[in-house]
């Protein structure tokens, strides 16, 4: 990651060409929109073209990117969402493959060439990788760490396998440009419009793959208030979803299980960690019942170990493990909030706030 | 059990579940010609997971009944109703504990097929 070029040379690794596009959305990213142009440009397989929609940036991260040789648009006024940025990019794809990369999240030198093997079937319509916090110092990126480790090494695979992906990740995903198009791109109707997107093409017939090898490092939320509008946003993007999508996936086999079972999980689960177990430590006078807490540390341990080792980061592992729990305490709290707002109040959020 | 939601109870259940029928899944891909070494050995590093996580359940539940002193807890709590050590006591097998959320799992999986049936049938033909 640390041999790039400076602006204007060109990568030395530029030995293949491939039919993609990758659309890269930006609303005032002027400290990082360079390295995530500069990892695209040096990857074994570079895209066909780069287009950085500048979302009427105030801090002149159009003109950096600029600098770096890559197509910049820039719609009249801001679109208001990453979706909206990214159609607005959509209708100038030329190529048949079309990439979406975040603005804060830079890949793996092979990333894109590994990925694409994934939709030499033709079946195959969208393609997800792996994600790693590219920082991992504070509480919050250390349980974030903890969450990508377990869901990336043990249930994404399984999901993978039985060829129902939850979710083609809106940070690091492809698709091809056709199939992107007829579904009117990214719709706006949900603040989850990878998981909209996924789930659409699936009740369509579509196949949608996970690729663990093609990894990217997203910049996460580094503080509360950062991590709090990423969650707002994730959690009722999952509710707007199931309240949208029930109907359809109930006839897509594995994932109305894997929906079903994460909405209930998610539902009891903090209606225990946020009431049952607090309550029934004070009622009892038996603090014992506060190990219901740490009580599935053995199955959150066993697959990050497992992921830490490989990738030589056991110490980093071990040391950001408490920070998962409570990350997934403050998950509960979201998550309930997003269900009484959306389901009960039947409130939608339609404000998008970015998470940095 | 998904990246921003909370909870590893039934879904962590179900996950293992899926994961140890993943050989059986892939022996009638084998049988078809569908399958090959590179699948195997994926099939392989979630059974070892799987049966990790397993495992080590097994490990914490032993190791709450059979280690920690009665005596410490009562001395904690002022109680043994809910300790582990209790339930060895009253003959519960700690492979139970384990199991406790597998009913509910399974209700979950049958009402969702329900719900399906139940749409199927409302949808207009």
């Amino acid at each position: 990651m640390n041999t790039m070029a400076l602006p204007g040379t060109h990568p030395v690794t530029q030995k293949l060409t491939s039919n993609l596009t990758i659309i890269v959305p930006a609303f005032n990213e002027v400290e990082i929109i360079a390295d995530t142009i500069k990892s695209l440009q040096f990857q074994t397989m570079p895209a066909a073209e780069i287009i950085v929609v500048d979302d009427c940036s105030t801090d002149g991260t159009g003109d950096i990117a600029r600098a770096y040789g890559v197509t910049v648009v820039r719609p009249p006024t801001n679109t208001g969402s990453k979706a909206g940025a990214q159609n607005y990019a959509l209708e100038l794809v030329t190529t048949n493959l079309t990439m979406a990369i975040d603005a804060d999240t830079i890949l793996a030198p092979d990333a894109i060439e590994i990925l694409l093997r994934a939709l030499d079937d033709p079946e195959v319509v969208a393609a997800c990788g792996s994600v790693l916090p590219r920082h991992v110092h504070t509480l919050w990126e250390r349980g974030r760490y903890i969450e990508y480790l377990l869901a990336f090494t043990f249930y994404k695979p399984i999901q993978e396998y039985y060829e129902k992906p939850l979710i083609s990740s809106g940070c690091f995903s492809v698709y091809r440009t056709e199939v992107l198009r007829n579904n009117q791109g990214w719709n706006r109707r949900t603040m989850a419009e990878d998981m909209d997107l996924t789930w659409t093409f699936y009740q369509a017939g579509h196949k949608v793959r996970f690729v663990p090898e093609a990894v990217c490092y997203p910049i996460e939320p580094h503080s509360f208030p950062f991590m709090r509008r990423q969650l707002k946003r994730w959690s009722h993007g999952f509710i707007q979803n199931v309240q949208l999508h029930w109907r359809g996936i109930l006839n897509v086999p594995c994932l109305r299980s894997l929906v079903g079972v994460a909405m209930w999980d998610a539902v009891v689960a903090s209606l225990a960690y946020l009431f049952l177990i607090p309550l029934l430590a004070i009622l009892t006078g038996n603090p014992w019942f506060l190990l219901g807490y740490l009580i599935d540390i053995p199955a959150v341990i066993i697959p990050v170990v497992y992921a830490a080792i490989a990738r030589r980061e056991l110490g980093q592992a071990l040391t950001s493990l408490p920070s998962f729990f409570i990350l997934r305490l403050v998950n509960s709290i979201f998550i309930l909030e997003a269900l009484w707002t959306e389901m009960v109040l039947h409130r939608q959020l339609k404000v998008y706030e970015k998470g940095h | 059990m998904n990246v921003g939601l909370p909870g590893t109870g039934i879904g962590g259940l179900f996950y293992i579940i899926m994961a140890l029928m993943m050989p059986f899944h892939e022996a009638v891909l084998t049988i078809r010609g569908q399958s090959n070494w590179t699948r195997w050995r994926k099939v392989g590093v979630m059974q070892g997971i799987a049966f990790g996580i397993i495992g080590s359940l097994w490990g914490t539940v032993w190791l709450l009944t059979n280690l920690i002193p009665t005596d410490l807890v009562e001395s904690l709590t002022g109680s043994t109703s809910f300790s582990a050590s209790s339930l060895t006591r009253l003959g519960v097998p700690p492979a139970m504990l384990g199991l406790l959320a597998l009913p509910t799992l399974l209700v979950v999986l049958l009402a969702i097929e329900g719900m399906r049936l139940q749409n199927n049938h409302r949808r207009p033909t």
